[in-house]
């Protein structure tokens, strides 16, 4: 089995897989953030008050880690497109 | 229903890590242990260290006040100013702080004199500086009041919590305080999944069903407050019940409860136009948003965003309108009149109808709104949907369709899927009825056949009739010419032949491949068939071929046959199980599981959550594997499927007895006796396991290890080579290594299975105590994912260099066991408790480490042992050299004495 290290925390959990437990909000500030955006298009694009984008994003981070170094590993997301069901 | 319904198994439930609970049973709950926001009160204590504070925002129910709860200084105990918004108070000034503040009868004090002793007044009751305001829903303050804390605020000689509902206009002066960089400014999001399990877990006292913590989820998104009144309720209705120690949800909500109060109270707030569009959106269930779009008013529907009740999602290539709390649809369809229902379902289904259907998911949408549309629905629609549905597993919504096919002339095809679709349900007397008139009416073969197959599966899968089910199916098949409906069924006939114990149908296997070459369909029915047999022969490396080649065809085949696609996929999960490849089998398992938790399939759940328990225990991860059979045996109980049920019960009791509880162990090994059906063969050998293990925790290793030869050699003799190995390996590993290793040798010869060649070797290793080749063996074991099997060998590896003078390499042995072992879960096995021993401890030296191990603070071990703290000290130290460990924990392991295990054990 291979495992791309850059994306996995040391337990091996999926980075991706991870994002998509966590609540929406942070999980798009964290995918806005990768496409380079600032805290406050951010915020903006959210509609999450821009004095809460730093806050925001440091959460969505901290969350982020702590269900990838969770042991057993996430639960499977429902991102499941079901037009192919 | 089996000899165990009823009875509760022995309560030996692991302790859930981390969680301080309360329970809700029986009551309202107690403040419960704040969960899932340990990010959040960083967050928001690193603002109170700054002067200033921090303003907690968000939707109803997220959380905001009980996480300002928690920033009390001393959890409240010590001074602060606790104030609330409340809607009647609005229009009085000062209506928030007037309980602090003393009667103001005296003529001519103004405004601003209020505000000046309302601030003194609050200085002096926020306590030793600098003290605490907490601002509740500050939106909803009066402007005097919030200006007043505006002040208090800027003045800094307080710290300030405010909270403010999202979406809601508040007065200026609140908002100020984040915009203008007062008050740190923290947007709470919903719990995630699992945060709100932790939750659910917390709040019910013990473990929940995933199955379960999917569908609160589902109806809940992690809103807080939402989720503790859905479980109360729940629980209150019997709904949530407590089955073989795991939390399960059977049934509906009823219709009324002080959730739903929550709930209207939210809806009360809404205008007609709002709630219509609503209405809509609840009963379209992320249908198109092109479709729903189309009823919704625009107006209304924006207004419900800004509430934070309707969002728009991407589902794959489709966007869809939702409900943010899916608990608002129950509630909402629940209120509808039944013409406006039955006059919007007939709009979504006539627009659904006329763009064409074009997913599984679409078809069951339109089925349902056809069935509310009474009168309007193609029997064609209600038969496709029925087997959609049971392809999904679903036989409850399956029945729901194919009776209402079936009512409007569908003819034998919806007869046909509401007969299986009862049987799926358990309901084995009904549906026999139905599969009679069918048998008896037909006038095709390929009917008759049909008829056969699916019966017979409803006879073995839940009546536990294997003999039966290939009678049944012989009954048809001979009075059929050659073809491919014979070829089929006598597939089938041999598949539950075989399972009934003619073991003999394997040596018929190579009959089949010639007929598997003739279509895709036909190579998976041949693989449904002798793929099991060649896993319990030991060639498991062949099994899987056949499995690769079909499992991927099969999902393309799931509507038409959806019991052998999931038993094509089940059987390759045996198939790594049985050839020792722990680390795919619990990959591939794991994944399969979560994904049918997800979608809410019980019949995929229970078969992947049972097959990874498989690996778990020997992995020696034994607590989990327990909560994992638990879970597996509630729902099997469920679908009531005799022969899953016995084989869990049967892992349970091994995985039980690892763990050191002999008495549940056989408790529950003697029930999984009792559940044996009759006519099925296939678990024989793990019950025969389960019970040597038994005897193992009971401290009886002579007959542990007599039954296991005799076991060897019955398997063997039946051709069950796989399980052979097994047995011949657990005698070796019970301390008689002689018996085993020249006939796992031999085995190794007629299987291809990987591991039974690292069983042999293991064996021959211990029988010539040889250091280096127990270290390969235990590597051997490492790679294929064997950890205790692994932990073992180096164990023996370690015991064998120390004996032969090699130190150095006794040292990296242990600690190399050590660190496997520490990847268990305190499985305990007579190899394993051979450490001490073999690691030359001292007698004293073993005393301390033993009463380390189970939790014996230094201070205690001392006084106990009447010697120095210091002594003790150093006792440990050089026992961690010996064994090659680091601390307590790993020795709690190696010992097999964990301060869990005595606790758990009571």
């Amino acid at each position: 089995m291979t495992v791309d290290a850059s994306n996995t925390s040391v337990l091996g959990v999926n980075r991706s897989a991870a994002l998509d437990l966590l609540p929406e909000v942070y999980a798009w500030a964290l995918r806005l953030r990768e496409d380079g955006h600032s805290n406050a298009e951010i915020a903006r694009a959210l509609g999450i008050p821009p004095e809460a984008g730093t806050s925001t994003l440091e959460l969505a981070e901290a969350k982020l880690e702590r269900l990838m170094h969770r042991d057993g590993g996430p639960p499977q997301s429902r991102a499941r497109d079901d037009s192919t069901q | 229903m089996g000899p165990w319904h009823g009875r509760t198994l022995p309560a030996r439930t692991p302790a859930v890590p981390g969680v301080r609970s309360s329970t809700v049973v029986g009551g309202r709950a107690n403040q419960e242990a704040l969960v899932g926001r340990s990010e959040e009160l960083d967050f928001a204590v690193r603002s109170l260290a700054e002067p200033g504070g921090v303003v907690l925002m968000g939707a109803a129910g997220v959380g905001k006040t009980r996480l300002a709860r928690e920033l009390l200084p001393g959890r409240g105990d010590g001074a602060h100013v606790w104030v609330s918004g409340t809607a009647s108070a609005r229009d009085v000034p000062f209506g928030a702080f007037a309980h602090l503040l003393p009667a103001l009868d005296q003529p001519g004090v103004d405004r601003l004199g209020v505000m000046m002793l309302a601030r003194r007044t609050v200085l002096r009751h926020g306590g030793p500086g600098p003290g605490m305001l907490v601002v509740d829903d500050a939106h909803l303050l009066d402007d005097a009041s919030a200006t007043l804390a505006h002040q208090l605020v800027r003045s800094r000689a307080l710290k300030v919590v405010v909270t403010v509902r999202s979406g809601e206009s508040a007065p200026d002066a609140v908002v100020a305080l984040w915009k203008d960089g007062w008050l740190g400014c923290l947007d709470l999001q919903p719990l995630d999944r699992v945060a709100l399990e932790e939750l659910v877990t917390g709040l019910l006292g013990g473990r929940i069903d995933p199955l379960a913590v999917a569908r609160i989820w589902d109806q809940t998104r992690g809103n807080a407050l939402f989720c503790n009144e859905l479980v109360r309720a729940a629980v209150a209705a019997d709904v949530l019940i407590r089955e073989h120690d795991v939390w399960r949800w059977r049934g509906n909500l009823p219709g009324s409860g002080r959730i739903w109060d929550l709930i209207d109270a939210r809806l009360a707030e809404l205008n007609a136009s709002e709630v219509e569009a609503l209405e809509v959106v609840a009963v379209a269930d992320r249908a198109d948003m092109a479709l729903v779009d189309a009823l919704v008013d625009p107006p209304a529907r924006r207004a419900l965003e800004r509430r934070g009740l309707l969002d728009e999602q991407r589902i794959g290539k489709r966007s869809v309108l939702t409900l943010r709390h899916p608990l608002f649809g129950e509630a909402v369809r629940a209120r509808m009149t039944p013409s406006r229902l039955t006059h919007l379902c007939g709009q979504l289904a006539d627009a659904a109808e006329e763009r064409g259907l074009d997913s599984g998911a679409e078809l069951l949408r339109v089925a349902r709104w056809r069935l509310q549309d009474a009168g309007r629905g193609e029997p064609g629609l209600f038969a496709a949907a029925a087997r959609r549905a049971l392809s999904g597993f679903d036989p409850v919504l399956a029945e729901r369709f194919a009776r209402e096919a079936s009512a409007l002339g569908g003819g034998f095809a919806a007869d046909l899927t509401w007969a299986t679709s009862l049987g799926a349900q358990g309901e084995v007397a009904q549906a026999e009825t139905i599969f009679e008139r069918l048998r008896r009416d037909a006038t095709k073969d390929s009917d008759r056949a049909k008829v056969a197959a699916q019966w017979s599966e409803m006879v073995f899968l839940n009546g536990g009739r294997a003999a039966d089910a290939a009678a049944l199916v012989d009954q048809v098949a001979r009075g059929l010419g050659a073809g491919r409906t014979r070829d089929e069924l006598r597939l089938l006939q041999a598949s539950w032949a075989w399972l009934s114990g003619d073991w003999r149908e394997l040596d018929r296997a190579d009959e089949w491949v010639a007929v598997a070459e003739r279509s895709q369909r036909m190579a998976m029915l041949v693989a449904y068939a002798i793929a099991p047999m060649l896993v319990v022969a030991g060639r498991t490396a062949e099994a899987l071929r056949w499995l690769d080649r079909t499992v991927a065809a099969a999902a393309q085949l799931r509507e038409a046959l959806p019991t052998v696609e999931l038993t094509l996929r089940a059987t390759r999960a045996y198939a790594l199980w049985s050839a020792g490849r722990l680390t795919e089998h619990l990959a591939y398992c794991e994944r399969e599981w979560r994904a049918a938790v997800e979608a809410g399939e019980l019949d995929p759940a229970a078969v992947f959550g049972f097959s990874r328990a498989g690996s778990l225990t020997d992995i020696g991860r034994v607590n989990t594997a327990i909560g994992a059979l638990r879970e597996a045996l509630a729902l099997f109980e469920e679908l009531g499927t005799p022969m899953y049920v016995c084989w869990s019960l049967a892992f349970l009791a091994r995985a039980l007895a690892l763990h050191g509880d002999a008495a549940a162990a056989r408790e529950t090994l003697e029930l999984a006796d009792r559940a044996r059906p009759a006519q099925i063969r296939l678990m024989e050998p793990d019950l025969g396991e389960a019970a040597v293990w038994v005897l193992v925790a009971e401290g009886d290793l002579s007959a542990a290890r007599e039954l296991s030869l005799g076991l060897a050699d019955r398997n063997a003799a039946s051709g069950a080579r796989a399980a052979a190995a097994r047995a011949l390996h657990d005698v070796a590993r019970l301390g008689d290594p002689k018996a085993a290793a020249h006939r796992l040798l031999e085995l190794g010869r007629h299987t291809d299975a990987a591991v039974i060649g690292v069983f042999a070797a293991h064996a021959a290793a211990l029988v010539s105590a040889d250091g280096p080749e127990l270290a390969v063996a235990g590597q051997r074991f490492e790679e294929l994912g064997c950890i205790l099997w692994a932990a073992e060998a180096w164990t023996s590896a370690a015991a064998a260099f120390e004996s032969g003078g090699r130190e150095a390499s006794a040292r990296s042995a242990h600690a190399r066991a050590g660190a496997l072992l520490a990847r268990c879960e305190g499985a305990q096995t007579p190899a394993l408790s051979e450490i001490a021993a073999s690691a030359a401890l001292t007698p004293r030296e073993r005393d301390v480490a033993l009463l380390a191990a189970r939790g014996c603070p230094n201070r205690e071990i001392a006084q106990r042992l009447v010697v120095s703290v210091r002594t003790i000290e150093s006792h440990l130290a050089q026992t961690y050299r010996k064994l090659g460990i680091n601390d307590r924990a790993q020795l709690a392991h190696m010992l097999g004495a964990s301060p869990d295990r005595e606790r758990v054990s009571r």
